[in-house]
C-alpha cells in the first residue's frame, strides 16, 4: 500500500492537471462577448505579476507557479454560469451588497 | 460575504476584469511565495504593487510616458500610508482565499524548467547559450495567451522549447524523432513550438496597442 502511495506522490512532480478543450473555448467565448479585451487584460496582468516577482526578488520558479495559479483561477472562474460537473465551480463566492 | 462598492448588478466578467485584476495578481504571488522557501510579507507586496501601479510605473501599459522618462521617479507617487496598507493587506488576504477556493486548493505545479535542463544533458548539449534560450522560451510561454502551461504537460513544453531554441541558436541535435524518447508526440511538439514562436509577434502587437492608447490598464483599475 505504501509503495502505491509513494508512486502517486511522485507523479505529481511530473504532471499537472490540464484543462479541457471546453474550458478553453468557454474562456474565449467570454472574451468575444465582453469588450474583447480579455486576452489583453490577462496578458497585462501576467506581466504585472512577473514584474512584481522581479521587484520582490522572488526566484523565477515561484513567479512561474504564481502565473500558472493565476491562469487556473481565470479558467475556473469562467466556469461560472456554465453547466459543469466540477464541484469546485459551485464554491465561487457570490458578492452581495446589502 | 460583503465587499464594499460591488453590487449584484455587475456581471461576473466585469467584476473580474476590474477588482480581481490587481487582487488576483497580488494574491497568486503571495500564495506561491508562501508555499516556497522564499515567502514575502504583505507589506512588501503592497509596496511593490503601489509602485508598479503608480503614475511613475516602469510598465508601459500603466504609464505611457515611462519610455521618455529620464529623471528619477517621484517617490510620493507610490507612497503607502498605514491606512492604505491596512486596506491593501485585507485585499491580499481576501484574494488569497478566493483564489485558493477557486482552484480547489490545488497549488501543486510541475514546472518544465529543471526538466528541460535535464533533457539538455541527456541530449548531450548542455551549452549555456542554448540553455538560456530554452529558459527564455519557457518563461515567455508563461505569458502566452494560449495558456500553454494549462494545456500541455511539462515534458512537452520542455521538449518544444529545446527544439525551437536549438534551431535558433544553431545547435545540432541528434537525428531522428528524439522527442519521442521524452514521451512527446509530433503533434504536440509542433503545436507548442508554434505557440512559442508566435509569442514574439503577439507581444509586439500588444505593445503597439499600449503605445496607441487603445488600452489603458490604469483607467480600467480605477473604474473597478
Amino acid at each position: 500500500m505504501s509503495r502505491i502511495m509513494a508512486s502517486v506522490a511522485d507523479l505529481e512532480h511530473l504532471a499537472n492537471p490540464l484543462i479541457t478543450a471546453q474550458q478553453l473555448y468557454s474562456l474565449q467565448d467570454d472574451d468575444r462577448d465582453s469588450a474583447e479585451n480579455g486576452r489583453s487584460i490577462r496578458y497585462m496582468q501576467a506581466i504585472l505579476t512577473q514584474a512584481a516577482g522581479v521587484l520582490l526578488r522572488l526566484p523565477q520558479e515561484v513567479v512561474a507557479v504564481s502565473l500558472v495559479l493565476l491562469q487556473r483561477f481565470w479558467v475556473e472562474g469562467h466556469g461560472q454560469g456554465h453547466t459543469s460537473a466540477d464541484p469546485r465551480v459551485d464554491s465561487w463566492p457570490v458578492c452581495v451588497h446589502s | 460575504m460583503r465587499i464594499q462598492g460591488l453590487t449584484v448588478g455587475q456581471s461576473v466578467s466585469t467584476l473580474k476584469a476590474n477588482w480581481f485584476l490587481q487582487t488576483a495578481s497580488e494574491a497568486s504571488l503571495y500564495v506561491s511565495a508562501k508555499i516556497s522557501f522564499t515567502p514575502v510579507s504583505p507589506r512588501s507586496v503592497c509596496n511593490v504593487y503601489a509602485y508598479l501601479l503608480s503614475a511613475t510605473s516602469p510598465l508601459h501599459f500603466i504609464n505611457r510616458i515611462a519610455s521618455s522618462q529620464t529623471s528619477i521617479p517621484d517617490p510620493s507617487s507610490y507612497y503607502v500610508s498605514e491606512g492604505f496598507y491596512e486596506r491593501e493587506r485585507e485585499r491580499i488576504f481576501l484574494g488569497e482565499s478566493l483564489i485558493l477556493s477557486s482552484i480547489g486548493f490545488d497549488v501543486q505545479v510541475a514546472l518544465p524548467h529543471t526538466l528541460a535542463l535535464t533533457y539538455l544533458q541527456a541530449l548531450g548539449v548542455p551549452s549555456k547559450q542554448l540553455a538560456n534560450r530554452v529558459l527564455e522560451h519557457l518563461n515567455s510561454g508563461l505569458l502566452s495567451p494560449q495558456l500553454l502551461y494549462l494545456t500541455h504537460q511539462p515534458n512537452a513544453l520542455a521538449v518544444a522549447a529545446i527544439y525551437l531554441a536549438a534551431k535558433e541558436v544553431g545547435v545540432k541535435l541528434v537525428d531522428g524523432n528524439w522527442w519521442e524518447v521524452f514521451d512527446v508526440d509530433r503533434e504536440d511538439l509542433g503545436f507548442v513550438v508554434l505557440a512559442f514562436g508566435s509569442f514574439e509577434g503577439f507581444a509586439t502587437a500588444e505593445e503597439e496597442k499600449w503605445k496607441n492608447g487603445k488600452l489603458d490598464l490604469r483607467s480600467l483599475l480605477e473604474r473597478g
